[in-house]
């Protein structure tokens, strides 16, 4: 036996945790020598010496709990802030360290699923959007608050699984058909870009190149270029529009592309895009068709003010909820 | 656990919570002065637990048994504390709070041979997780495999603990040992 595998085993018979062969070969062991016998005895002794030198605790159990209940009836009088403030540093150090580690072990875990656990890889966006460059040469554009899913050997593969909003660039392969699946409805494409923005009310597919095929269940159907598709949950076909404006790329070329567009639908994406609350107050309003490119802004106040420029009758007004438009 | 009694109390009620304090108290305080070496902060560690445990009311999340779970906070909290203390592996600082204790429960001490006594102080020049889990292991006797589930390390890490352990014992006794061994060897023989 070597030295370390010795001791490990000396150690477990003394504390009565060795198995019966293993029983065997350390009394055959100590029998050997009495240098052995001597390391055996030394050994138990320690660990029997030691056991009776458990610590007692110096407090009866009637003493603490008093000491309990007056501590519990102090941290009821006491301001909670208190209590908060002396720790504050520690919660902040606490906090950037959890937030390492967190980062970390996100790295870890995106290295592991592409290295050696090949099994899914989730690419998660909060307030930002990225572009991704899958493993095929594909490119997804991931809007804020979205998530996309792969496997790591993507290329036999190309399944992608999407929460929220992404324009996929497809590279066309006719052995590997690429998918998108968001929520119950598949999106297979036939070498193409398309647009994918799904909620829980409905699934937007809009086309800019190419071909796609879109199935939910039984019902599918077929978008080429410029055509669209809006499913929402009750509906059993579905069917196609043309592609009445370029404002779902927003996220992707940083503008507000506008062709005679109502303006409700530039302020649905305004309120997206930015999580805003702007409403529209009156019917012709909603309806007066908005041409033009607005440039992505740090706030949507900028790009109102743009629209609204060449649309002079419109007033923007600012209430506590939100911005009203008349 | 094997080793616990099945408690058929509810900790969300006041008798149910007094019962769960009275019952570990104690034996988390010394836990808790068996890595601190402090029984002063030991009280601490274990009472600011019960509090946070009483505040928080609810003991659904926990899935181990409770008691384990209880040894498993102490222990967190008792690292914390050091950590936060830059107190850890400071040995003079620990043999200076042992020489202090000492005297405290000189009484206590006086029961104890020489050699024992030296491996008390032996006891605290552990590091702390080898000094943790010799607690469990000689004090609450628990098996590596109950060990190693309450720290969330593997049962091999417990042992390689252990060993460690063993060897810095017994370095430290390193005066008394081939005088006790000649003893025992010679009762063992007869």
């Amino acid at each position: 036996m070597k030295q370390d595998e010795r001791e490990d085993l000396l150690i477990r018979y003394i504390l009565g945790e060795a198995s019966e062969s293993e029983a065997r070969e350390i009394t055959a062991w100590i029998n050997a020598s009495e240098a052995n016998a001597r390391r055996f005895e030394q050994t138990k002794f320690i660990l029997e010496t030691s056991e009776q030198l458990a610590q007692v605790s110096p407090l009866t159990e009637g003493v603490a709990w008093d000491r309990f209940k007056d501590k519990r009836v102090a941290l009821k009088n006491e301001p909670p802030v208190r209590t908060i403030a002396l720790f504050n540093n520690w919660f902040r150090i606490a906090a950037s360290v959890l937030l390492v580690t967190g980062a970390a072990w996100v790295g870890y875990h995106f290295y592991n699923l592409k290295t050696q656990n090949p099994e899914f890889v989730v690419v998660t966006t909060n307030d930002s959007v990225i572009t991704k460059t899958l493993p095929d040469g594909s490119v997804v554009y991931l809007n804020k608050k979205s998530s996309v899913t792969y496997a790591a050997d993507f290329k036999s593969h190309r399944d992608v699984k999407l929460v929220g909003e992404a324009f996929f660039d497809v590279v066309h392969d006719n052995a590997a058909p690429f998918t998108v699946h968001a929520g119950n409805v598949v999106i297979r494409d036939i070498g193409t870009a398309f647009n994918v923005s799904s909620n829980t009310q409905r699934i937007e597919v809009i086309v800019e190149k190419g071909i796609v095929e879109v199935s939910r269940k039984s019902a599918s159907i077929r978008l080429e270029k410029q055509e669209m598709v809006t499913i929402k949950p009750e509906d059993v076909q579905l069917h196609k529009e043309q592609v009445k404006d370029l404002l779902y790329n927003y996220y992707r070329t940083n503008e507000f592309v506008a062709n005679h567009t109502p303006l409700y639908r530039l302020v649905d994406m305004l309120n997206e895009a930015y999580h805003a609350n702007i409403s529209i107050e009156n019917k012709a309003v909603a309806n007066a068709p908005i041409s033009g490119t607005f440039p992505g802004s740090d706030s949507v106040e900028g790009i109102l003010n743009a629209i609204i420029e060449s649309t002079p009758e419109i007033r923007i007004v600012k209430t506590r909820d939100g911005i009203v438009l008349k | 656990m094997e080793k616990e009694k099945t408690i058929n109390i509810d900790p969300n009620t006041e008798a149910g919570f007094e019962y769960l304090f009275k019952t570990y108290f104690r034996e988390l305080h010394a836990y808790a002065f068996s890595l601190l070496k402090d029984w002063d902060t030991g009280e601490e560690i274990v009472q600011a637990l019960f509090l946070k445990l009483w505040e928080k009311n609810d003991w659904t999340n926990i899935n181990t048994s409770i008691k384990s779970y209880l040894y498993k906070c102490v222990y967190h909290d008792s690292l914390n504390f050091m950590r936060r203390e830059k107190i850890h592996l400071r040995y003079q600082a620990l043999t200076a709070h042992t020489l202090k204790n000492e005297t405290d429960d000189a009484s206590n001490k006086l029961k104890l041979g020489e050699a024992e006594r030296h491996l008390d102080m032996a006891l605290n020049k552990l590091p702390e997780k080898c000094r943790a889990i010799f607690h469990l292991s000689r004090f609450e006797h628990l098996k590596y495999q109950e060990i190693a589930n309450q720290l969330e390390i593997s049962i091999k890490t417990v042992e390689t603990h252990m060993v460690k352990a063993l060897r810095i014992l017994r370095k430290e006794m390193q005066e008394f040992l081939p005088f006790i061994v000649l003893v025992l060897i010679n009762l063992w023989k007869r």
